[in-house]
This record gives structure tokens, C-alpha cells and sequence, in this order.
């Protein structure tokens, strides 16, 4: 693939992300970070595995930003972070030790979100979601 | 105490009539929740044992309170004849004090139907003000015997069950009715026998939800409005601790059981005929263990299993279904097998030297001074170190809330089994575990309905429609 050709695949694997990201975050209530929002774009993910699951990782960038101060969650988040989860976990048979057990590290935080969506959520648990995703998004771009 | 405290914390932190009858159910030849959790039994609601209960009484700390449930999902209005303990049925509350995974003492009630006229429909003729209100048509009496290795006695002869609640025109004082049902025991105790409001309090759409892989409306209580039958007893500590002295001997197993005739005949007039001896045929001690431990092919045995012979069951204590489910679907990687922590909290009971990571001294036979270790058996039963006084604030989350008066110390009527399960199944008592496990949980704290603060602490029956609350 050229290289004007991968910027213009990252672009719009970025827009989608921001795309569905905004769907998943139809609220009037701001939710969103204090800090603003900062991810890489898609192309500065390594190629191979980091390249495959970079636009669900930036996906759950922005869900996480979006997201850092809401006290609950709803059914539509739970299935943007499946689908996007579902995503990543098709990729870690592929993937080297280190990056697979990051990739799981981040997969069990959102599990964790999953699990306690509703009454028993709390912020921090995102909050841990993106930590494991900075990690892994760390990895893949540096 | 509080080194045992602190030591537990520190580790949750970093980690069961006639003389046929008799003879087929005495002690020493012996024998979760858990509603409709089998096969068979969700059929037989009567003899369906629910939940099982043992603690220190927190207002007479001498004496232990026991408790047993049927019936589940008992709808306040369903009558016209309402919710009765089943006839020809041993219903059992079994201690075990010695760790040989076999009863020693058991305390069984037998149940009897009476009716004043059988020319009308009605359960009670009139408004009913106490129980020898001749406006009570239907009510039932019971007869409590104690059974230990020196035979039978009979603690109460003919004590009056308490009726089932049929509307606040009908018994307009019911805690009245409920209260004058308590019976004093010789040599000291008291016991009860009637409908009270269920008090576990869970969301039981987890299996749905499970499944759905949504737990976005968790927190709805579905047991909550629903009435049980239940039977409790208080006595002291020294009429169930080994050798009569809780001082030296302060654990007990404790699991309640039903025993039905094996065979029942229905005959061509509506009558009935039962013979055959009496089969085990429901059993529960620690909660939720026939419910989401033991697989559906093995429910139905279980229920009819004795403690002494549960080694049959031991792998899915070891490797339970639950971790794995949860595993698959929410990506939470279900911590390593065999699973020594649940074998200690399930089968053995927690001290120096039991299996699993939590060593201090808890609630395993162990403990007792008395005890044969060589006699001492793996078992699934609620243990109770009855030395443990009762705590003046409750932590609903029992042991690993801190709390070690409560649940796997015996269970509480307000121990959050769910969450507490939950978290233990995930590894909460696990070195390293994520941190998230200590925050699992159903999203139901506590029941709908304050408990009460003498015997039998049970609050009294729900009244209202459930379809209306």
C-alpha cells in the first residue's frame, strides 16, 4: 500500500471510530473528560496487529472520553464496547505474547464495565479501561 | 478476634412417624439458595427447602438460632387454601458438631392438617384474632422432636403453626397471630413454625441476563413481596456443640433436609395412600450451591446426597461452571484450577492448615478440641463458630466485609449471598486478583423488609398483590 494510501485508510478508519463513537454517546448530559481528547491517528499504529485492531482501540479512546463522568450506562454502550472488544479479541491468536496479554488486560477491564453496567457501575471501572487501552495503544504506536 | 479479623482481611484483601420412618432417618445413619433449583423438587414446592440459616442469636448470644425455608415464591393472595407445610414429611434442621460429615443431632418436625368443617371453601370463616379462633377453619399443628445418637425426644407435642396470612380484614393483628405461634422448648429454647416474608434478597434474572450479556437492570429484587414457610428454633449453644460444651467444641455444620414417603398412591375417591419409608429429597446448607454449582444432571441426586458422601461432588466445587461462563462471555478470565479457596469455604471450613489461601481460624471442625481429625470429612454445610459473638453493626458482606459473624460463618438473614458469591467465585480470596472483583454484585444490598430485632428476627408475611408492587 503507498503511504498517501495508508494516511487515507487511517483518516477514515478514524472517522469511523469518531462516527460510532458518537452514536454510542447520544446524551444531552456532558460526560465527556475535563482534559481534551488526544489519540493518534490510526496510521501511527505498528503494522500487523496493531494496524488490525488500531481502529477499535481508538474507538474506545474517544468512548472512554466521551464517557468519563457518566454514572451509568446503557445497553448501547455495552454493545459499542462488545463490538469493539469483539473486535480486538479476534486478533490475539495473532498477536505476540506481550501484545496479546495486553490486549486481554484491556478485554478484562471492559469485561469488568460489562458485567457492572446499570445500578452497580462506577466510573472508576472505565476510568481502568482506559488505562489498559493507553497501555496497549503505547505499545502498538511506539 | 480482632487478629482473626484483621488476618482475614488481610487475606481477602491480598486474596441437610412413624418407626419405619424413624428408623431410615435417624442421625448417624443420617443425611443456597436454592428455589426450584432441581428438577424434581421445582415440583414439589411443599418440600422445596429454599435457604438455611445459622447465627448466634444477636439479642441472647448464649443461644444459636436456626432457620429453614419451603415453599418459594409463595404469592401473598393465593388462596383459597393458601401455603401448608406437606403431611407424612420430615422436615429436618441437621448439626453436624464433630466433622463427620453425618448429623448428631437433628431437629425434625412433623406437620398435621386440621379442619374445623370441610362443608365450606374458606380457609378461615370469619375474622381470626388469635389461634384458637374458631373463625380459623384450617390450621395446622406440628410436633418437634430432637434426634441424637441416644434416641428421640419430643420437644413439643402439638405446637400451632402459624396460619398463612389471608388479608388484613381477615386477620387484622397478624404479628399478634405470628408472635403467639413461638413456642418455649424444655430446657431452655423456643421455637416457631409458620409463613414469613422470604428473606433473600437477589435478582434472580441473572440467568437471563447471564445469557444476555446484560446486566444493565440489575437490582431489582425478585424475590421481593414473596412469602416462604418457615421452620426456626433457638437453643443454646451447649444442646448442639460436641460434647454439650461450646467453650471447647464452638463449630457446628449445620443443613436442612425434607424427607418424603417413597411412594404415594392416589386413589380413585381423592384420597391418598403412602408407604414405602421416607427418601431424602431435598438438602441445602451453604447457599446457591444446588442452584448454580451442581450441573443439571446431578441437581436431582444431590438433593437426595448425603454430607458423608459428597466427594462425588467435589469437582464442581473445584472447578466451577460459574468462573468458566463468565469467562467466556465476559472476557474475565476465570482464576486458576482446583479451586483450594472454594474447597475451604464450601467443603472444609477456613482455619491453619485447611485448604486454600485464607489460613486462620475460622469456622472448620477442626477447630473443636474434641474432634477426631482422623473422622473429619470434606462436606458441603453451612459451618458456625458459635464463639464469635454477634456483631452490633452488621456488614452485609459477611467475612470478607470484615464481618467475621457472618456469612460463610453460618449465614445471616441479611448476608448479601449474591455478591459475596460472586465475588469468592471470582477470586476475592485469591492473592492478585483484579481489583474489580471486589465490586461485583447484583445490585441488590438488602431485602425489601426490615428484619426484627427478637425471634425468630424473620419479618413478618408480605400482604400486598406482588403484581402490584
Amino acid at each position: 500500500m503507498r503511504p498517501q494510501w495508508k494516511t487515507a485508510v487511517g483518516l477514515l478508519a478514524a472517522a469511523g471510530a469518531l462516527a460510532v463513537a458518537a452514536c454510542s454517546s447520544g446524551s444531552g448530559t456532558n460526560t465527556a473528560a475535563d482534559t481534551p481528547l488526544n489519540l493518534p491517528p490510526a496510521s501511527a499504529f505498528k503494522t500487523g496487529t496493531c494496524a488490525t485492531i488500531a481502529t477499535p482501540v481508538l474507538a474506545i479512546g474517544r468512548f472512554t472520553h466521551d464517557k468519563a463522568k457518566a454514572e451509568t450506562l446503557t445497553v448501547e454502550d455495552r454493545k459499542f464496547l462488545v463490538d469493539n472488544g469483539e473486535l480486538v479479541k479476534a486478533e490475539l491468536a495473532k498477536a505476540d505474547k506481550a501484545l496479546s496479554d495486553q490486549m486481554l488486560e484491556m478485554l478484562v477491564s471492559i469485561g469488568f464495565v460489562r458485567i457492572q453496567i446499570g445500578k452497580t457501575y462506577k466510573p472508576e471501572l472505565l476510568a481502568e479501561v482506559e488505562n489498559q487501552r493507553t497501555k496497549l495503544q503505547t505499545m502498538c504506536t511506539n | 478476634m480482632a487478629l482473626i479479623r484483621r488476618r482475614i482481611m488481610t487475606a481477602a484483601v491480598a486474596v441437610a412417624i412413624t418407626a419405619i420412618g424413624l428408623t431410615a432417618l435417624g442421625p448417624g445413619v443420617g443425611q443456597t439458595s436454592s428455589h426450584r433449583e432441581a428438577p424434581l423438587i421445582s415440583g414439589d414446592p411443599q418440600r422445596d427447602n429454599t435457604d438455611t440459616y445459622a447465627f448466634v442469636s444477636p439479642d441472647n448470644p448464649d443461644t444459636v438460632t436456626l432457620i429453614a425455608n419451603w415453599l418459594p415464591f409463595s404469592e401473598p393472595n393465593g388462596g383459597p387454601n393458601f401455603y401448608k407445610f406437606a403431611e407424612n414429611t420430615a422436615y429436618d434442621i441437621n448439626v453436624d458438631n464433630d466433622g463427620d460429615a453425618r448429623a448428631d443431632v437433628v431437629y425434625r418436625w412433623w406437620f398435621f392438617d386440621n379442619y374445623r368443617s370441610r362443608n365450606t371453601f374458606l380457609y378461615n370463616t370469619g375474622q381470626v384474632t388469635t389461634l384458637d379462633d374458631p373463625d380459623l377453619n384450617f390450621f395446622q399443628t406440628y410436633r418437634l422432636e430432637v434426634i441424637t445418637k441416644s434416641g428421640t425426644n419430643t420437644l413439643v407435642r402439638r405446637g400451632r403453626v402459624a396460619p398463612s396470612f389471608t388479608g388484613r380484614a381477615s386477620m387484622p393483628n397478624y404479628a399478634a397471630l405470628s408472635n403467639a405461634a413461638i413456642t418455649m422448648l424444655p430446657g431452655g429454647g423456643k421455637t416457631v413454625a409458620g409463613q414469613f416474608d422470604d428473606p433473600f434478597a437477589l435478582d434472580l434474572r441473572v440467568f437471563d441476563l447471564l445469557y444476555g450479556a446484560d446486566f444493565s437492570e440489575i437490582g431489582q429484587d425478585t424475590l421481593k413481596g414473596f412469602n416462604v414457610n418457615s421452620v426456626a428454633i433457638q437453643v443454646p449453644k451447649s444442646a448442639v456443640a460436641l460434647r454439650g460444651d461450646a467453650g471447647r467444641n464452638p463449630v457446628i455444620g449445620v443443613w436442612s433436609t425434607t424427607s418424603s414417603p417413597r411412594v404415594r398412591v392416589l386413589e380413585s375417591d381423592g384420597d391418598q395412600t403412602q408407604f414405602g419409608g421416607y427418601q431424602q429429597v431435598s438438602r441445602l446448607g451453604m447457599p446457591l450451591v444446588n442452584e448454580v454449582v451442581i450441573p443439571v444432571g446431578k441437581k436431582d441426586e444431590f438433593n437426595a446426597s448425603k454430607p458423608v458422601d459428597d466427594a462425588k461432588f467435589l469437582k464442581f466445587v473445584t472447578d466451577p461452571e460459574v468462573a468458566r461462563l463468565v469467562q467466556a462471555i465476559y472476557w474475565i478470565p476465570a482464576p486458576a484450577t482446583p479451586r483450594n479457596d472454594l474447597v475451604a469455604v464450601f467443603l472444609t471450613g477456613i482455619c491453619n492448615g485447611c485448604p486454600g489461601p485464607v489460613q486462620v481460624d475460622l469456622n472448620a471442625h477442626r477447630l473443636n478440641q474434641d474432634a477426631d481429625p482422623a473422622k473429619i470429612k470434606p462436606s458441603e454445610m453451612q459451618r458456625l463458630n458459635m464463639s464469635i459473638a454477634p456483631s452490633p453493626t452488621e456488614n452485609r458482606l459477611g467475612v470478607i466485609g470484615g464481618d467475621l459473624a457472618g456469612y460463610p460463618n453460618g449465614r445471616r438473614l441479611g448476608d448479601d449471598i449474591v455478591d459475596i458469591s460472586l465475588r469468592v467465585v471470582e477470586g476475592v480470596l485469591l492473592p492478585g486478583h483484579p481489583a474489580a472483583v471486589e465490586g461485583l454484585s447484583d445490585g441488590v444490598d438488602s431485602n425489601n423488609v426490615p428484619f426484627r430485632t427478637a425471634f425468630p428476627y424473620l419479618a413478618l408475611p408480605n400482604m400486598d398483590a406482588v403484581n402490584t408492587q
